[in-house]
């Protein structure tokens, strides 16, 4: 197993993903446009700034200003990927924990959002593809059976590889209690699997010690590292990150004035406020 | 209470969808304690009172029909029971280098009709073998290919059975048997228990009555089995052992020298002097000549340490004794067991393991001596397997064979099992008790070690292919990617064990991959997804690179193939195994020495 260097092309097709509303409301989305997608959490002391319109933003992609559009968050469900470490620790009452988690934040989702669940021991098993019918999910939740060691990174890949398939907003949760001690995939592998993805990752960390995979997975999708000592608190946890996740704006740009390939470095700022922007750090495209 | 393994029949096949809760509530519902499922295809793990499993079969078999609806036939065994399963081979591991092995368990041992049936069902591609209340499948070229129906077998018959991969089976032993990865601890000697005052008479004919059982257990134990002899020893309290361990190093020094008149006996890293009477050298004197007679000195020794092996190996006390155990006089070493990464209890090491290595040891000329050397390869091949990592073991075997090819790749395996993650992460999260470590290296020692001893292990045999497949795997992670692709890419090619060359061509395709040869790297992901169409490793692998080439959908279509839940009770990837497969030959091995050493007649 090895790192991997940076070649590999993404850039998104927003019209894909998005329903014909959409395509009417901004022509640029067409299937032939290359589009880059930013899903963005904007805060002012530490609270989420809402009601900003496209102007208020400046997008800056390899220090080149672009012109960028608001998509309504309204305009497109949600689809959020559980990928739940259930290995052998994961037992008793942090597995009730869990559940309840899990179950809280599918029953928060509104009618046109979808979910999917994954769960890692040492394999990999998507018990629920995307749907929009939670109740499958739900049902596939209920029959989780902890076992075995932990595939973190195998499980984080898929989640993101399941959530970056779908055609809504891409919100993966990966809830973990320990280290990995069981990939197959390098933690690199996944992160930059996470940087060519448009999804947003929430990780929640219940006691490990060494969360540094899960901070830089986020992180590398302007996404957020919650940290627990317990999973008593969890349920209230993933429930934070689905609402943190709502709050996000979504803005679209086609690339202007810059090369296409390779890793594009991108900086969003508010005009005319003191407020704090988290979004991925950028993307990979290429040829 | 008892360990037990319920294995379910056509559980989560086709449409018969259980969920493993609720199965796990079923078993709790008869009264049933520790209950817990082994991945989903029907392997239930509980503890029960001593019963007679034939009614719980019953039992549970009513039970299930009334909670599913459908008859689900329940084969049980105990602990013992499936460490044998696991543990017989009934193919030469030369043999099974092709195609797979499955064992179908069956409600009873078969007749003579039956098993002319069962021989009947053979296929050019399809060998079975009956031992005991199974049938042994193995696969010839491999799963898909094969001619045999377990379906057909049941009606033939009449009777059910149920399928599983040999490498389940041994999971489940392994979680049940040694259920957890066993690390060594370090205790500083200031923490050492205070020793006890010996005693210098007054229990002496104790001693020597001990003595009388013990040699007769040596004698009237058949290597491997779980007969009356092991019983005897098996039943001794902490006490005994002690009182009878004192006697042992007398008579194996009068063995050794009929006039010695000084004794000594091993503890705590010395030896400390044993006060016995005139008498009773005299008494253990004349013992110690009978046995030189029959069956000769060596022998003796070597049969003495194969029944406190087989305690060791298979047959020990459970559960094992309590860590600092004060009343003993041998330097037991404390473990720790862990789950999951995390620290589950301490212990204290199976006293027979002393007692094993101790007796062995004094075989005169024992570095030369083959059945010393096979007895170590065997016990060094089991402890990976079950993942008791005793360094010690290991490092002692290595101090006495230092020239042995096996005995360096095994010692290699160690420490690339000490360098695994799942090592060196219950290093980072585990919580000793104060001024104790771990027995473990950091990541980049430990894999120093294991590049070093697996080079040695070569240099002596350079046509060891699974020493070169970790060599080279072992180069991998320390960074060394052209060495490694040159050492796995001949591993690929000497490959001609079904298990090395998956792993030599899918550890063969991230070197590949790191060093941009990515069409490459492909077909040899494709290679050994081809061996393994059910594992995981490969497709992920492939998925991954095809992530990498922009292509997001392709790569979501390559793992579709893997995401399902199981659907089989075959399934199987043996990158989950793969620091348990250096230990494999560990049954082979044994009854190797079996049959060297003899012993009673089995």
């Amino acid at each position: 197993m090895t790192c991997r260097s940076a070649t590999a092309i993404v850039v998104a097709l927003l019209s894909a993903a998005a329903g014909s509303g959409l395509r009417a409301q901004s022509p640029t989305f067409s299937s032939r446009v290359e589009a880059v997608r930013l899903d963005i959490l904007v805060t002012q002391d530490g609270r989420p700034l809402r009601g900003l319109a496209a102007a208020d933003f400046e997008v800056f992609d390899n220090g080149v200003k672009q012109s960028v559009d608001l998509v309504s968050p309204e305009q497109l469900p949600l689809s959020v990927v559980l990928a739940l470490d259930v290995s052998a620790s994961v037992t008793g009452e942090r597995l009730r924990h869990l559940t309840a988690a899990g179950r809280a934040v599918l029953d928060a989702l509104k009618k046109d959002d979808q979910a999917a669940l994954i769960t890692f021991t040492e394999s990999i098993s998507l018990d629920a593809d995307l749907t929009s019918d939670v109740a499958t999910v739900q049902e596939a939740l209920e029959n989780i059976a902890p076992d075995g060691d932990t595939a973190l990174t195998d499980g984080a890949y898929t989640g993101i590889t399941v959530a970056d398939g779908s055609s809504g907003r891409g919100m993966v949760i990966v809830f973990s209690d320990g280290s990995d001690t069981a990939s197959w995939l390098l933690e690199q592998s996944a992160i930059e699997a996470a940087r060519r993805s448009e999804v947003v990752i929430y990780g929640i960390a219940a006691g490990a010690r060494d969360r540094s995979f899960l901070r830089e997975l986020t992180s590398a999708t302007g996404g957020r590292l919650f940290e627990t000592e317990s999973t008593r608190n969890l349920r209230a946890v993933f429930l934070a990150a689905l609402e943190e996740f709502r709050q996000r704006y979504l803005l679209s740009y086609t690339p202007r004035g810059v090369t296409k390939g390779g890793w594009h470095k991108v900086e969003v700022k508010v005009k005319g406020r003191r407020a704090s922007v988290k979004a991925r750090p950028g993307y990979l495209a290429g040829s | 209470m008892k360990r037990y393994v319920a294995f379910l029949r056509a559980i989560n096949v086709g449409a018969r969808v259980v969920k493993m809760d609720a199965l796990r509530r079923i078993f709790e519902g008869i009264g049933l304690a520790n209950v817990k499922t082994f991945i989903n295809s029907g392997n239930v793990i509980f503890d029960s009172a001593p019963t007679s499993p034939k009614a719980l079969e019953e039992k549970l078999a009513r039970e299930l029909r009334k909670a599913l609806g459908y008859d689900v036939a329940v084969f049980i065994r105990s602990l013992p029971e499936v460490t044998a399963i696991a543990e017989h081979a009934p193919f030469a591991a030369a043999e099974l280098k092709q195609g797979s092995l499955f064992v179908g368990m069956l409600p009873e041992p078969l007749g003579a009709s039956d098993k002319r049936t069962i021989a009947s069902l053979e296929t050019p591609v399809d060998k079975l073998r009956l031992h005991k209340r199974e049938v042994y499948w193995w696969a010839v070229k491999n799963f898909r290919e094969a001619l045999f129906s377990p379906a057909r077998m049941e009606k033939l018959l009449g009777k059910p059975a149920t399928f599983r991969n040999i490498n389940t089976i041994r999971r489940i032993a392994a979680l049940i048997a040694k259920p957890c990865l066993v690390l060594m601890l370090m205790v500083p000697q200031q923490q050492m228990p205070q020793l006890p005052t010996l005693q210098p008479s007054g229990i002496i004919s104790y001693r020597a009555a001990l003595i009388r059982d013990w040699t007769n257990a040596v004698l009237q134990h058949a290597p491997g089995e779980d007969d009356e002899a092991l019983s005897v020893v098996r039943r001794w309290s902490a006490d005994d052992l002690r009182d009878a361990w004192l006697g042992i190093n007398v008579l194996v020094a009068l063995l050794a020298n009929p006039t010695q008149k000084v004794f000594s006996a091993p503890q705590w890293g010395r030896q400390i002097p044993i006060i016995i009477t005139r008498h009773d050298v005299l008494m253990l004197a004349g013992r110690a000549e009978e046995l030189r007679r029959t069956p000769g000195h060596a022998a003796f020794l070597k049969r003495a340490a194969l029944l406190h092996g087989d305690l060791a190996l298979n047959f020990g006390p459970d559960p094992p004794p309590a860590p600092f155990n004060t009343s003993f006089l041998i330097p037991l070493r404390t473990f720790v067991k862990t789950s999951d990464g995390t620290q589950d209890s301490l212990y204290s090491g199976d006293v027979n393991w002393e007692f094993a290595r101790i007796l062995l040891d004094s075989v005169p000329d024992v570095k030369q001596d083959a059945d010393a050397r096979q007895w170590y390869r065997a016990s060094l091949s089991y402890m990976l397997l079950v993942e008791h990592l005793d360094n010690p073991h290991f490092g002692h075997a290595l101090r006495l064979f230092a020239d042995a090819a096996e005995v360096l790749f095994l010692n290699g395996c160690l420490h690339e099992s000490l360098a695994n993650p799942r090592v060196q992460r219950v290093v980072q999260e585990i919580r000793l008790p104060p001024s104790t470590t771990l027995d473990v290296g950091s990541e980049s020692w430990e894999l120093r070690q294991a590049e070093n001893l697996f080079r040695r292990a070569l240099d002596v045999n350079p046509a060891h292919v699974e020493a070169r497949l970790r060599h080279g795997r072992t180069l991998a992670r320390l960074g060394r990617r052209a060495d490694a692709a040159s050492e796995l890419r001949q591993a690929l090619e000497g490959a001609s064990e079904t298990l090395l060359e998956y792993y030599s061509a899918l550890f063969l395709g991230a070197e590949l991959e790191a060093l941009d040869q990515f069409a490459d790297a492909r077909s040899a992901y494709q290679r050994a997804a081809n061996l393994f169409p059910e594992a995981r490793a490969p497709r992920l692998a492939l998925s991954q690179l095809t992530h990498r080439s922009g292509d997001r959908a392709a790569a979501r279509a390559e793992l579709a193939a893997v995401l399902q839940p199981y659907q089989t009770d075959l399934d199987d990837d043996p990158w989950w195994t793969y620091q348990l497969t250096c230990g494999r030959g560990a049954s082979d091995l044994m009854a190797d020495v079996y049959r060297s050493v003899g012993g009673a007649s089995r």
